[in-house]
């Protein structure tokens, strides 16, 4: 067995060694031949033939030598590979049409997989990652089921210490941007999360330095210890262990570094004790619980355990009369993609229709490929060729276009996948590595392979049923309806395809372009944003606080340029602050509070902002925090809840006076229930009388931000507005200047992604469909030439004969968009969740869609009827 | 004058080939003349099939072929057999014996003897 594969290697790889050698030994032999018969007597020239006559069919016996060797398949696949290229350089328009449509379909495939794979199937980066869960209440209420995956200090009691089948950890979702001093350097802005004792073990991965947080660490009072990651180790050149760091203002001692690849969602550099509480941020529904199921628990178990423990979640729901909640585990992966599923599993189906295109495009090339090739087939079946290697054949020119289609289809893909990430990354807020790796490369190619041989199957079947006299007869005459019917079938599927996405790309665009036209209640132009944490220990009282706002708005202000500066805690599409608030004095009685938006401004924000005032006034010096408590309020707030009664004068808690009405801001937008653009009720109250404990409290969770509305260098604003602050004090950072036009925009990001991917997928499939049509009809109108040749001559205008070539196209196309408009009813459906300001059934998406298509296709379909209109009937007619 | 030839069989030709190598190292046409040679020209070897046999035999590792110069100053390959080849050599010939016996009491046999 070795001696026979080495003999075959050497021959295969030393191949034209090989055949030199066969051919002088065979000649050789002739040669001794002849002289051992010349030596006899016999005259040369007669000698000479007669070695050679008696030596036989040379081509043949070296061929019967080269199968002795086991080299006659290679030399087959060879040979097959040759004929297929040849094949497909003989026909050059049908192998680029292929190769280009493959290469689009697994390049946009490629990419967009990409990034899906990396977000929603790869799994958590930790070990053992199918044992890491989130735990989440499912409250069940007449109204439906809903999930909420944060929970408060009060249910982490209950869930903490109690489970046998998980170990659980606790931590803040979200981390946010701190000001870290370290001893004997500046000041630097880092991301800090918050986490619970045991956090690193419930994930999996130990500190490669030092320890973890303890859980004496970890409670209302315990040591203030940090853990840092490796990257802001190395940068920072402190000791892995006992350091002391300065974050927001307290002294913080280094107990432990992570490992350099750990990664934790969201991204953070330092990692601190949570200390959970049930009071300030205990008490509402602000932390995240993480769970790993213990060795020897299934997950079913595991769920099972937390489902008992349901009770004071009962007595509490009970409150709210029909509710019932119940704990529930989801998987890590699942918890961590979950805001961006939608939009992502929206783009990968649109990249799917396309590649469903491709494909019927292909099987439409290749099932005319084989109508025209079918008189070639039948000849060499007729001259003995068997059928299996006819089989073969096809096989190995569908496999070439596969390769060619999915090689030039993976470097679309590198491409497209770089575009992606440039729109994509910001909107959907990624934060792993994405690239196109084995896993994606094995899908790209299996994608390739299933859909040309799949497809480069479909005539070898029609070879199988072949009956040669009659394909021999048709000598190349119009192929057989049937055939016809199919790919006219392909052409009404590829249509509605389109449609689909046309329809899609549509909703979307008007959704876009519904939300950026509408008036978002400010002026954006000329403003531009900084915020920076206050999260401090210096800062702690708003006399602190207050002095530091007045002194830096003061020397803001004397720059030239400089319209208005003002502060605000959040910004207009940012996260607000959720309070409660109650009217004392309304047309409608309040007995409770009840949720609004709240933000402390100082004065000089809505001129800034250019916030529309509607009644009263704006907010002005003289709101000190020794004075009369005011507020301003927005529309929205005023039209709850004081219908058409002027709220000036009245009262909100704490006997604060409304002294204004603004109109409504627009507050955020995303894949929520809430809509594109929700306007929220919102109170505005001033800095200056905003309480202490308050203050400390939603700086934990909020950053505030300068506004400066100023003409002039943009980045000559920035250096002001952060020596303006230095003045004051050197040690706090801005994180990152923003003009506000650009928060706006960014708030519309995740609709201008899939207004823009879901349209350039919807091109796509117009352009495919319009290749398809494209072929069918100039195809038709080469097999009909005799046709309209005698229609010609019969006098028939070409004006007329064009339309009749033209026409099936266009009818296609019709039955398509009817098909298509079906299908879109049903799949617009499911983008209710991302259209806003239309409705799913938007006529004029779906017309649009319609008068596209038809356009397109019929471009497609007289363009090479136009042909006819150079036939010559005379010399059609005296063909064959 | 041309005496009676006989036809060989397909298993018989690597049989001859083995023998005739074994004698020493030999080229495709040399092959062929020893086993004429030895057979008194009874046994005439098709030219076409010794050629696809020799690289059968080879590819199965029963002989090696050699570049080298022949008798009259020209390249020739040369055969010579391995010794697996010499092995199943040994094989077929004890092989052959029995059967040749086996077959030849068969058609010897007298009518008195059944």
């Amino acid at each position: 067995m070795f001696a026979r594969t080495r003999s075959f290697l050497r021959s295969a790889l030393r191949r034209s060694r090989f055949e030199t050698d066969l051919d002088s030994e065979v000649r050789d032999h002739i040669r001794a031949r002849v002289d051992d018969l010349i030596s006899r007597g016999v005259p040369r020239p007669e000698a000479e033939a007669r070695a050679r006559q008696e030596f036989g069919n040379v081509p043949a016996i070296m061929e019967d030598c080269r199968r002795s060797k086991g080299l006659s398949w290679t030399d087959n696949v060879a040979a097959d590979l040759r004929f297929g290229l040849r094949m497909l350089r003989k026909n050059p328009a049908f192998a680029l049409t292929a190769i280009v449509t493959l290469a689009l379909c697994i390049g946009a495939n490629t990419a967009i997989f990409s990034v899906v794979d990396a977000v929603l199937f790869r799994q958590v980066p930790y070990p053992e990652p199918d044992q890491l869960a989130w735990i989440s209440r499912l409250e069940h209420s007449p109204k439906g089921e809903s999930e909420e995956t944060s929970v408060d200090g009060e249910t982490w009691l209950i869930l903490h210490g109690q489970l046998r089948s998980l170990d659980v950890a606790v931590f803040s979702g979200s981390s946010k941007g701190v000001n870290l001093a370290l001893p004997g350097a500046g000041a630097r802005y880092v991301l800090q999360q918050r986490v619970s004792a045991a956090f690193f073990r419930v994930l999996g991965v130990a500190p490669m330095i030092g320890r973890e947080i303890q859980p004496e660490e970890d409670r209302t009072g315990g040591p203030p210890v940090a853990v840092l990651s490796y990257a802001l180790w190395k940068s920072s050149g402190t000791p892995a262990q006992g350091a002391k760091i300065v974050l927001r203002g307290e002294p913080y001692t280094v107990i432990g570094v992570m490992p350099e690849h750990f990664r934790s969602t969201p991204p953070a550099d330092v990692w601190t004790p949570l200390q959970p509480s049930t009071k300030g941020e205990g008490s509402g529904d602000n932390y995240g619980v993480l769970a790993r199921i213990r060795s020897g628990y299934t997950w079913k178990q595991a769920n099972a355990e937390l489902g008992s423990l349901a009770t004071p979640l009962l007595e509490r729901a009970a409150r709210n009369p029909g509710t019932f909640q119940r704990f529930h585990l989801i998987s890590l992966q699942r918890a961590q993609g979950d805001e961006i599923r939608t939009p992502l599993l929206l783009l990968w189906a649109a990249a799917g229709v396309v590649l469903l295109i491709g494909c019927v495009n292909v099987a439409g090339l290749l099932l005319a490929r084989g109508g025209a090739r079918r008189h070639e087939i039948a000849t060499r079946l007729a001259l003995g060729s068997a059928r299996s290697r006819i089989l073969r054949q096809l096989l190995t020119e569908s496999l070439l276009i596969a390769f060619a289609g999915g090689v030039s289809g993976l470097a679309l893909g590198y491409g497209a996948l770089e575009a992606l990430k440039q729109i994509a990354v910001r909107p959907l807020r990624l934060t792993q590595p994405i690239s196109i790796d084995l896993r994606v490369l094995t899908i790209t190619f299996a994608m390739a392979l299933l859909t040309s041989t799949l497809f480069g199957l479909l005539p070898a079947v029609s070879l199988a049923r072949m009956d040669i006299r009659t394909a021999l007869a048709g000598a190349g005459r119009a192929a057989s309806p049937r055939r016809s019917w199919s790919r006219k079938g392909l052409i009404v599927c590829e249509v509605a395809l389109g449609m689909v996405l046309l329809v899609g790309a549509g909703l979307l665009l008007r959704t876009l372009s519904h939300l950026t036209s509408l008036n978002p209640g400010y002026d954006g132009r000329n403003v531009l944003t900084a915020s920076l944490s206050m999260q401090d220990a210096r800062y702690e009282t708003a006399a602190a606080i207050n002095r530091l706002f007045d002194a830096s708005l003061q020397s803001i202000r004397q720059y030239p340029g400089v319209e208005a500066a003002g502060i605000a805690l959040s910004l207009p599409y940012e996260r607000a602050l959720n309070d409660g608030v109650r009217v004392l004095d309304g047309p409608v009685p309040m007995e409770r509070n009840e949720i609004s938006n709240v933000t402390y401004v100082t004065p000089g924000y809505f001129e800034a902002m250019r916030f529309r005032l509607l009644r009263g006034r704006f907010l002005s010096d003289s709101d000190g925090a020794a004075n009369q408590p005011v507020a301003v309020v927005n529309q929205a707030f005023a039209r709850r809840y004081f219908r058409d009664a002027d709220p000036i004068g009245k009262h909100l808690g704490d006997q604060r006076e409304i002294v204004g009405v603004v109109a409504n801001v627009q507050q955020q937008s995303g894949f929520d229930s809430t809509g594109a653009i929700a306007p929220s009720r919102g109170v505005y109250i001033p800095a200056a009388q905003f309480p202490d404990p308050f203050f400390k409290l939603v700086h934990t969770w909020f950053s505030p931000s300068w506004v400066v509305r100023a003409s002039g260098s943009e980045a000559a604003i920035a250096e002001a507005l952060r020596q303006s602050v230095a003045s004051v004090d050197a040690q706090l950072p801005f994180a990152e200047f923003r003009r506000m036009d650009d928060i706006r925009s960014a708030a519309f990001s995740v609709q201008r992604m899939e207004a823009v991917l879901i349209a350039a997928l919807g091109s796509l499939a117009l352009l495919l469909a319009a290749v398809g049509i494209y072929g069918l009809i100039s195809h038709s109108v080469l097999e009909r030439t005799r046709e309209f040749g005698i229609r010609l001559a019969l006098g028939a205008s070409s004006r007329s004969a064009i339309w009749i070539a033209a026409r099936p196209g266009i009818a296609l196309t019709a039955l398509g968009i009817a098909a298509g408009w079906a299908l879109s009813l049903g799949a617009s459906k499911s983008l209710r969740a991302v259209i806003s300001g239309i409705q799913p059934n938007d006529a004029l998406s779906f017309a649009a869609a319609a008068a596209v298509l038809l356009i397109v296709a019929a471009l497609a379909s007289f363009l090479p009827s136009l042909r006819i209109a150079r036939v010559n009937p005379g010399s059609t007619l005296r063909q064959d | 004058m041309p005496k009676p030839q006989v036809d060989i069989l397909q298993g018989m030709l690597d049989m001859l080939i083995l023998k005739a190598v074994s004698l020493g190292p030999l080229h495709g046409y040399g092959i062929l003349l020893r086993i004429q040679q030895i057979s008194n020209e009874a046994l005439q070897i098709p030219q076409g099939s010794l050629y696809p046999a020799l690289y059968r035999l080879e590819h199965g590792g029963w002989i090696r072929a050699e570049w080298g110069e022949s008798e009259n100053n020209r390249r020739s390959k040369f055969y010579e057999l391995t010794p697996a080849g010499r092995k199943r050599l040994n094989i077929e010939t004890a092989d052959w014996a029995r059967l040749s016996e086996a077959v030849g009491s068969v058609l010897s046999a007298q009518p008195e003897q059944v």
